[in-house]
């Protein structure tokens, strides 16, 4: 393997440079977990118990919400999804890839050995990394060569 | 002499491709098989999905019912099929309030991202992976060369497409 093949299996999903998340307690009101949200403009905040990973909470909860007028003065932990797939820090990015793929996630934490949440990868930090990675390709390339000409005008 | 970018047709020595204006001199052997790739296929390649259309002045709640009934991120707000605005659930998070009161009776377009960028489903999938990190955009819509808009491919479709070509 070659190029940006070899780095998606060689390189350490830490590389795709994942921002620290936002983390909150599963007692924490559902309305305060939206004003931080939306505050920082993120898309998610991942969701503690004795300052374990045990949930994750993100804007499409917040849609699914808004939608039914739903009461949001509960706790988190009501609303939040509890079944969080996650990464390890020895995950390759091409791993990140797969688990992002295949099961629909747009966010995977990376959690520690004590199941201590340290970073949330996202869709948009896998595509930051292939545009990183390979410039040439990307940005000398017109958007589309629909109209070329296959063959030379005139004698 | 075959341009690498396009395929066309180019006398032997020229610096650039008459066809696409791309280099002819850029040796391209080096690249991987999924960057080769990226610069080949196209967005159609991607099967790019149906995409929700509403008008402008369809109101915040039906909207919001439109996107949890559909499971989907985004609807685009078309005008005879030519997309004005985009909405997303970031947009539902950033710019709605706590209170469904204050907002869902108000129409669409006063909190839709109005000229949302688009793609022609010709486009190269390297281009959409580009214009997607650039904007912070998770959709683009896709829209035929009249403008109307077809289809609409998402972050996911790009992630799906790169574990394809991993796997194989």
């Amino acid at each position: 393997m070659t190029g940006i093949e070899l780095n998606l299996t060689t390189e350490f999903v830490t590389d795709l440079k994942p921002e620290e998340p936002i983390q909150v307690d599963v007692e924490q009101s559902t309305e305060s977990v939206i004003d931080l949200l939306r505050e920082q403009k993120a898309g998610a905040a991942l969701v503690n118990r004795g300052g374990r990973l045990a949930g994750i909470f993100t804007e499409r909860d917040v849609l699914r919400l808004l939608a039914k007028g739903a009461d949001l003065s509960v706790p988190i932990e009501q609303y939040m999804g509890t079944s969080v797939v996650y990464l390890k820090r020895t995950d390759v990015v091409a791993s990140a890839i797969t688990k992002m793929s295949e099961g629909g996630y747009r966010r995977l934490p990376i959690v520690d050995q004590n199941g201590n949440a340290t970073a949330l990868v996202t869709t948009a930090d896998v595509l930051h990394y292939l545009v990183e990675h390979f410039p040439e390709t990307i940005y000398n390339l017109p958007p589309t060569t629909a109209n070329s000409v296959q063959e030379r005008e005139g004698a | 002499m075959l341009c690498a970018n396009c395929g066309a047709e180019n006398i032997e020595g020229v610096d650039q491709c008459e066809a696409c204006g791309q280099s002819m001199q850029r040796d391209r052997s080096h690249l991987s098989a999924i960057e080769k790739s990226m610069l080949k296929d196209r967005i159609s390649d991607l099967d790019p999905r149906e995409v929700l259309t509403v008008a402008p002045t369809a109101s915040v709640k039906e909207v919001l019912n439109l996107l949890v009934d559909n499971r989907v991120g985004c609807v685009v707000i078309a005008e005879s099929g030519i997309p004005v605005g985009i909405f997303s659930e970031r947009d539902v998070l950033v710019k709605l309030g706590n209170s469904p009161a204050e907002f869902e009776d108000k129409p669409i377009s006063d909190y839709m991202t109005t000229n949302p960028e688009t793609l022609e489903s010709s486009a190269k999938i390297a281009f959409a992976v580009h214009q997607m990190d650039m904007g912070h955009y998770r959709h683009l819509p896709i829209v035929d060369q009249t403008g109307v808009v077809t289809g609409i491919i998402s972050v996911r479709d790009i992630l799906r497409y790169l574990n394809e070509k991993i796997a194989s």
